[in-house]
């Protein structure tokens, strides 16, 4: 019985297509997070406490990397459908050029549904422990590291929204 | 009577061979110890034709026909015993050759391996010397479209970094890593010409690594050129790089290169080379400082 088990689940990953599995590698346990100082588009200062209570995409980046300028718009359609009051997507630039540079990088490509977000890029680095752009991570309701991404995604993707639905859920029975 | 002036006459002919005996066994050490000579690693393995070659003396030994213990305190303070002792029968001697020969042929074969293996690794070791040698040298073109080579940067630091502004998949966050570094030592960086040196130089034009280099510290300079003149940049600071083909990006293809990041003093020679990886950017920002701290005191 245990081995029909094994084998109907070892048949089941092989057959899922990639796009089917998750965009997100998850920690075993959530891990507890630092924050750096976050402006926002009005010019408020923040941290990601401000957050805490809705699940968040953080996604680090920057306008001079080509792969997190590609996955933007992924983003902002992510937003459109998920972002409420339990979820957000938070693109946060390292950018040295800060708000103006990222704002005339949305207008450029057409970002609608994404709020802005800059952090100083050696205290985002440093607190996030960011080596490579883009780097994206879960964030918990409970303002834990969830899971953790490097590199790009097609954050709109199926697999992508059932994952992240998937710990809106956790979030909300552990509250 | 026969049988004393026999053991006499066997003594003797034993006695004779056991100096050349004695010279055969000097000979195999010398032929082992040139093995290892001037090869520190071997010198183990050296000792190991003179083990053999002393092999039979102390097979001999056993058998009770040890020539050389004969040879000093031998027949003529104890020829009874010795007597007694060496009752050689061509059965004997031809354990002895067969033994000598084997000793020989091991002894020789090992010294022909040892002699081989040194030479096969002599290509592959790489010998240090006491400065590096990477060089500050290059005539490239910076990103204002101006000839520049390392003339134009004598007198202060160079931070040299390789890279490229196309990164298909992953951006190495080096250059902001390096931009905060560069904050983290304040005036210091004054002291200091940060450079980028694109290893794409297909792609990375002037006008590209001018937009490209405004993202990060003012001082930065974007440095490319021709292919050849990237080359001998490359070749200076002995910076790996290689075209390979990427599915992701534009144009299909990436160039791996090693990501160091190389302090060269303000006479072009080299100081040091640092990797994102292996410390956080204050780090590295206080190692710089203090050489440059150093220096001050010196002077």
């Amino acid at each position: 019985m245990k081995r029909r088990g094994f084998l109907a689940g070892a048949l089941a990953l092989g057959a899922s297509p990639a796009a089917a599995r998750e965009v997100m590698a998850e920690h075993k346990v959530p891990l507890p997070m630092l924050s750096p100082p976050i402006t926002d588009g009005r010019g408020r200062n923040l941290t990601l406490a401000a957050f805490r209570g809705r699940t968040v995409l953080l996604n680090i980046w920057a306008t001079w990397c080509p792969p997190c300028r590609a996955e933007m718009p992924t983003l902002d359609r992510l937003q459109a459908k998920l972002g409420g009051p339990e979820f957000h997507v938070v693109a946060l630039s390292i950018d040295r050029g800060g708000l103006e540079t990222v704002r005339a990088f949305y207008a450029d490509i057409g970002i609608k549904h994404l709020d802005l977000y800059v952090s100083e890029q050696l205290r985002a680095m440093t607190a996030l422990g960011v080596a490579g752009l883009p780097t994206t991570l879960l964030v918990s309701a409970q303002g834990r590291e969830v899971a953790r991404k490097l590199g790009p995604a097609e954050w709109d993707s199926p697999s992508a929204i059932s994952q992240i639905k998937r710990i809106i859920l956790e979030g909300r029975s552990q509250k | 009577m026969t049988q004393t002036s026999n053991d006499i006459r066997a003594a003797s002919a034993i006695s004779r061979p056991s100096r050349r005996q004695m010279l055969m066994i000097t000979g195999f050490a010398a032929i082992g110890g040139g093995a290892a000579f001037n090869w520190d690693w071997l010198t183990a393995v050296g000792a190991a034709p003179l083990i053999l070659s002393l092999a039979p003396c102390a097979a001999m030994c056993a058998l009770g026909l040890c020539p050389s213990l004969r040879g000093s305190m031998g027949p003529a303070e104890h020829p009874v015993e010795s007597n007694i002792m060496t009752r050689i029968t061509p059965t004997h001697r031809r354990i002895r050759i067969a033994l000598w020969t084997g000793a020989i042929a091991i002894a020789v074969l090992v010294a022909v391996f040892a002699v081989l293996r040194r030479d096969q690794n002599h290509a592959a070791q790489t010998v240090y010397h006491g400065e590096a040698n990477i060089r500050s040298e290059f005539s490239l073109v910076d990103h204002h479209g101006q000839a520049v080579t390392q003339e134009d940067f004598a007198g202060r630091w160079q931070l040299i970094f390789f890279g490229f502004t196309h990164c298909p998949d992953i951006c190495p966050t080096s250059l902001a890593y390096m931009d905060n570094v560069l904050e983290l030592l304040g005036p210091d960086a004054d002291q200091i010409a940060p450079l980028f040196v694109t290893v794409d130089p297909e792609r990375d034009t002037p006008e590209v690594l001018k937009d490209y280099v405004a993202n990060f510290h003012p001082q930065l300079i974007g440095l490319t050129g021709s292919q050849d003149q990237i080359a001998k940049a490359t070749d200076a600071f002995k910076v790996y790089r290689e075209k390979l083909p990427a599915k992701t990006g534009p144009h299909g293809y990436m160039v791996a290169h090693a990501g160091h990041f190389y302090l060269m003093n303000r006479d072009g020679g080299f100081e040091a080379v640092f990797l994102e990886s292996e410390q956080p950017a204050v780090e590295m920002a206080e190692q710089i400082s203090t050489r440059i701290e150093n220096e001050r005191k010196t002077h």
